[in-house]
C-alpha cells in the first residue's frame, strides 16, 4: 500500500506542501533524502528569499544526519525513522521522529537538557567553544538560527524509546 | 609537490590545491555525511604543503553550504595553514560568502578572530 493510501485509509489530510518519509535512515538513504528535500524546497519554497530557504535546508540537512549518524553507530539494521518537511502558513517545519537504542535515553536527555539549557544570550560563545574544541556543533547550530524554534522530546512506547525534534523557522 | 583536485559532487565541493602557485581553492557545498573522510586527503596535502610552501599562500574558501561537521573539519584545515602565518609567510584567507549569508559569514569571523590570521571577505553569487 502506498503512503497515499494509506493517509486516505487513516484520513490523514493530503498536502501537496509537504514531504512525508518513513523508512530506513542510515547515511546513504541520508544523502538520498537530502537532495529530495532540497528539491522540495526550490520547488515549494520559491516565494521565500534564497537565504532563507538555505537556513531551512541546512537545519534539515543537521537534523537528517544526526539521525543517520546516531544509527550507523547504534542501530542493527534498517533503522527506521520518520522525516516530515511541511509549509503552514508563514512557517516552515521539520518533524523527525527516531528511535534510541541501548538504553541511550537517559545519556541523551542529559546532553539536550544541557544544550536546550543554554540562554539565547550564551548560544554564540557556546557555539564559539564547541565549534574551536571539536565538540558537538549541530544542534547548539540550529538553537543560534534566527527566526526559528528547535524542541524535542522522549518518549517511551511498548518497550520502544522514540526522540522527536520540532523545528520551525517563520519565512 | 603534486596538485590535489578534487572534483564537486552533489554534497563535496571542488578542492583545487595548486602547491606551485599557493592558490588554493575550496568551492561549492560542504555536507558530506562523513565529513572527516572528505577532508582526510585535504589535511593531508595541507601537512605537507605547509613544509614547503609557496611564497604567498592564498586560500580561497567559496562556501554555498557547510554541515556542522565540516565547519570542524574546515577549522582543522585552516589551523594547519595557520603554522604559514605564524612563520612569518604570506597567507591570506579570502572567505566569500553569499549575499546575505550572515551564517556563513559568521563561521569566518569567528575562525578568523579564533586562530587570529587576517580574512579578506566578498560577497559572491551561487
Amino acid at each position: 500500500m502506498s503512503l497515499t493510501e494509506i493517509k486516505k485509509r487513516y484520513n490523514i489530510p493530503l498536502k501537496q506542501d509537504e514531504l512525508e518519509y518513513w523508512g530506513p535512515v542510515n547515511h546513504q538513504l541520508s544523502d538520498a533524502f537530502l537532495s529530495m528535500g532540497q528539491d522540495f524546497l526550490e520547488s515549494y519554497l520559491k516565494k521565500v528569499p534564497r537565504i532563507k530557504r538555505k537556513k531551512i535546508f541546512t537545519a534539515f540537512i543537521e537534523l537528517i544526519q544526526n539521525i543517520a549518524d546516531y544509527n550507523e553507530k547504534n542501530a542493527k539494521q534498517n533503522a527506521a525513522a520518520f522525516v516530515k518537511l511541511s509549509v503552514e502558513k508563514n512557517q516552515i517545519f521539520i518533524f523527525t521522529i527516531s528511535e534510541l537504542y541501548n538504553g541511550d535515553d537517559i545519556k541523551v536527555i542529559e546532553i539536550l537538557d544541557h544544550i536546550f539549557k543554554i540562554k539565547p544570550a550564551e548560544i554564540k560563545e557556546k557555539y564559539k567553544a564547541a565549534l574551536m574544541n571539536n565538540k558537538s556543533l549541530g544542534l547548539i547550530m540550529l538553537r543560534a538560527m534566527a527566526d526559528s524554534d528547535l524542541s524535542y522530546e522522549v518518549k517511551t512506547d511498548n518497550l520502544k524509546t522514540f526522540i522527536n525534534f520540532n523545528f520551525r523557522m517563520n519565512y | 609537490m603534486k596538485n590535489l583536485h578534487i572534483e564537486p559532487y552533489l554534497q563535496t565541493a571542488e578542492i583545487d590545491f595548486k602547491a606551485d602557485t599557493g592558490k588554493l581553492l575550496i568551492s561549492g557545498k560542504i555536507y558530506p555525511s562523513d565529513a572527516i573522510e572528505f577532508f582526510k586527503p585535504i589535511v593531508k596535502w595541507a601537512k605537507e604543503y605547509v613544509k614547503n610552501p609557496a611564497e604567498r599562500t592564498e586560500l580561497i574558501c567559496e562556501i554555498e553550504y557547510l554541515n556542522s561537521a565540516s565547519q570542524k573539519q574546515l577549522v582543522e584545515l585552516i589551523t594547519v595553514f595557520k603554522s604559514l602565518y605564524d612563520n612569518e609567510r604570506e597567507l591570506v584567507v579570502r572567505w566569500k560568502y553569499e549575499e546575505g549569508d550572515d551564517d556563513i559569514l559568521s563561521v569566518g569571523e569567528l575562525v578568523e578572530h579564533e586562530l587570529e590570521i587576517p580574512f579578506e571577505y566578498e560577497e559572491v553569487t551561487f
